[in-house]
């Protein structure tokens, strides 16, 4: 659905943030987009929808130019900044101005997601709390019915009940026309939503591949010591030493998304070759 | 350049619906400017507000209250948030832009009308007009120099339409210092250029405007012939859509 082809984007040109860039996002995934701060996750993004314009290459949704912006691509995308805008108006005026330009916007299941975020229906938008606002919106956007959605660091301002609220309501949302995308540096909040790991580190997208892809060639375990295995990475913790290891016997685990985030980020080559070597293998 | 005027009225509404209070308080503070300005000005005055009098107030105050207010219409732009809601929304690039120009150009010159025409009639009547009717200023007429105000209202439109998308804050100033450096040193230079070409020292050469010529003690004026002064308006015209132009393609290319 996204396809990024040898981006290059800097906001100086001498200062480049991301340079010969190439990704393809599908339908029918939750992608999450994890990265340090200041790595260019929202910018990224905005590359991504048409707001801000690569240095170089192209970025296309659905084989359209995505700077371009135009409305029938709009139509079919929303997304959700991490700090959002809200006018002076009701829940229902909102709607009623904002959802024509949607065309397969659901009043009935908008109601019914404000209804399990508990955001009262009539009230004036800018006059809630920022994480009511923030529900609202994610409700409006999920309600668009868009094939693709972007938000990032949607769980930011969210209660705990509402990050729990939010995990059901996007898990529930997930189509096979639908491709999502989630920016957040909380991969906690997100762990048992997101299907796909997409990591930007060093101006380059190091890792995109389904957690299923990475547990086959990772296994995430703990240990009582590292000293008896091939450890890839570890880290202490006070139930033993969480690891990770090399996986040629296939074995399941569940990948741990802040270990393995912290082992890409701590420049540890080993773990990529691995990903990267099996992926060509399977390829072959 | 995509247009479908059922999404420019969508468009048109929200944007109506989501700035109207805004709106009618910049209506009710025009309204109050223009009396206090009018009742200063009647005060001061020995005689009665002549026609001519009328006319300067109305040109004077539409220009000021005109470019603060198309300065505004696109603000939303230089806020990263309000950005993002609008660029996203499913709407062209020239709808979005339409609707902004028709709130600051058409909208703003009827509004405006009418407030200071309700404020003509109801303060003029104050004024001490002896036994002689009070004399109001046509709205209507073909006159010249109504059509060259017009056309320099347009100009100036243009350009605090196109600083309103160019600059991120402060529109109005930095839009208002950037033309006044602008034609300063367009001034300047046009001088240079043209004593050059005429090897004469010139007392006045602003761009597209008379010459004037001192030479000992005689001074000389060249005029563009009067019978084809008229166009001369297609200048600020032409600049006009010009930066209107820019300013759609601006718009087009704003990011975050």
């Amino acid at each position: 659905m996204i396809q990024i082809n040898n981006l290059s984007f800097g906001y100086r040109k001498k200062n480049l943030l991301f340079q010969n860039l190439n990704l393809s996002l599908s339908r029918g995934h939750i992608y999450g987009l994890l990265g340090k701060n200041g790595a260019g996750k929202s910018t990224l993004l905005k590359n991504m929808i048409g707001l801000a314009y690569p240095t170089a290459g192209t970025c296309t949704i659905d084989g359209a130019d995505a700077s371009k912006r135009w409305p029938q691509v709009l139509q079919n995308l929303y997304f959700l900044p991490e700090e959002i805008y809200v006018p002076a108006l009701t829940t229902t005026q909102y709607v009623s101005r904002t959802a024509c330009f949607y065309p397969r916007f659901s009043e009935q299941e908008f109601y019914q997601f404000l209804a399990e975020f508990e955001v009262p229906r009539e009230a004036v938008l800018d006059k809630l709390s920022f994480g009511q606002q923030k529900k609202m919106m994610i409700a409006f956007g999920l309600a668009t019915n868009t094939d693709l959605l972007v938000m990032d660091e949607p769980t930011n301002g969210l209660d705990i009940p509402s990050k729990v609220q939010f995990r059901k309501i996007i898990a529930s949302a997930l189509t096979e026309e639908r491709c999502v995308i989630i920016s957040t540096h909380q991969v906690r909040d997100l762990e048992s939503l997101i299907d796909t790991l997409v990591v930007v580190h060093n101006r380059e997208i190091v890792v995109n591949q389904e957690l299923d892809q990475i547990s086959e060639k990772l296994l995430f375990t703990t240990v009582p010591s590292a000293q008896d295995h091939q450890v890839l990475y570890a880290e202490e913790s006070l139930r033993g030493v969480n690891v990770i290891l090399p996986n040629p016997e296939g074995v399941y685990s569940k990948v741990d998304m802040e270990l393995f985030f912290n082992a890409i980020i701590s420049g540890n080559p080993v773990i990529l070759q691995l990903l990267n070597s099996n992926h060509l293998q399977n390829a072959i | 350049m995509q247009f479908n005027l059922t999404r420019f009225w969508r468009l048109f509404m929200k944007h109506t619906a989501e700035h109207y209070k805004y709106y009618l308080m910049a209506t009710a503070v025009l309204i109050g400017f223009v009396a206090l300005i009018m009742g200063f000005v009647m005060y001061a005055m020995s005689g009665p507000f002549s026609l001519q009098g009328q006319s300067v107030m109305f040109s004077l105050v539409m220009i000021i209250a005109g470019t603060i207010f198309t300065s505004t219409v696109f603000a939303d732009l230089g806020d990263k948030k309000k950005a993002i809601a609008t660029l996203t929304l499913p709407a062209s690039h020239l709808e979005k832009y339409l609707v902004g120009w028709v709130y600051s150009f058409l909208i703003f010159q009827v509004v405006y009308s009418a407030c200071f025409y309700l404020v003509l009639y109801s303060v003029l009547p104050l004024d001490d007009w002896g036994t002689q009717e009070p004399e109001y200023l046509p709205l209507f007429s073909g006159d010249y120099d109504k059509l060259v105000f017009l056309m320099l209202f347009l100009f100036l439109h243009a350009v605090s339409f196109w600083g309103s998308i160019f600059f991120a804050k402060w529109h109005f100033i930095k839009t208002a210092f950037l033309f006044f450096v602008i034609a300063g040193v367009l001034m300047f230079l046009n001088k240079l250029f043209m004593e050059q070409l005429l090897g004469v020292e010139l007392e006045n050469a602003s761009p597209f405007s008379n010459l004037g010529i001192m030479e000992g003690e005689q001074y000389y004026k060249v005029l563009y012939p009067e019978e084809k002064e008229g166009w001369l308006a297609i200048v600020p015209l032409g600049l006009g859509l010009l930066l209107w132009a820019t300013a759609y393609f601006r718009l087009k290319e704003k990011d975050i």
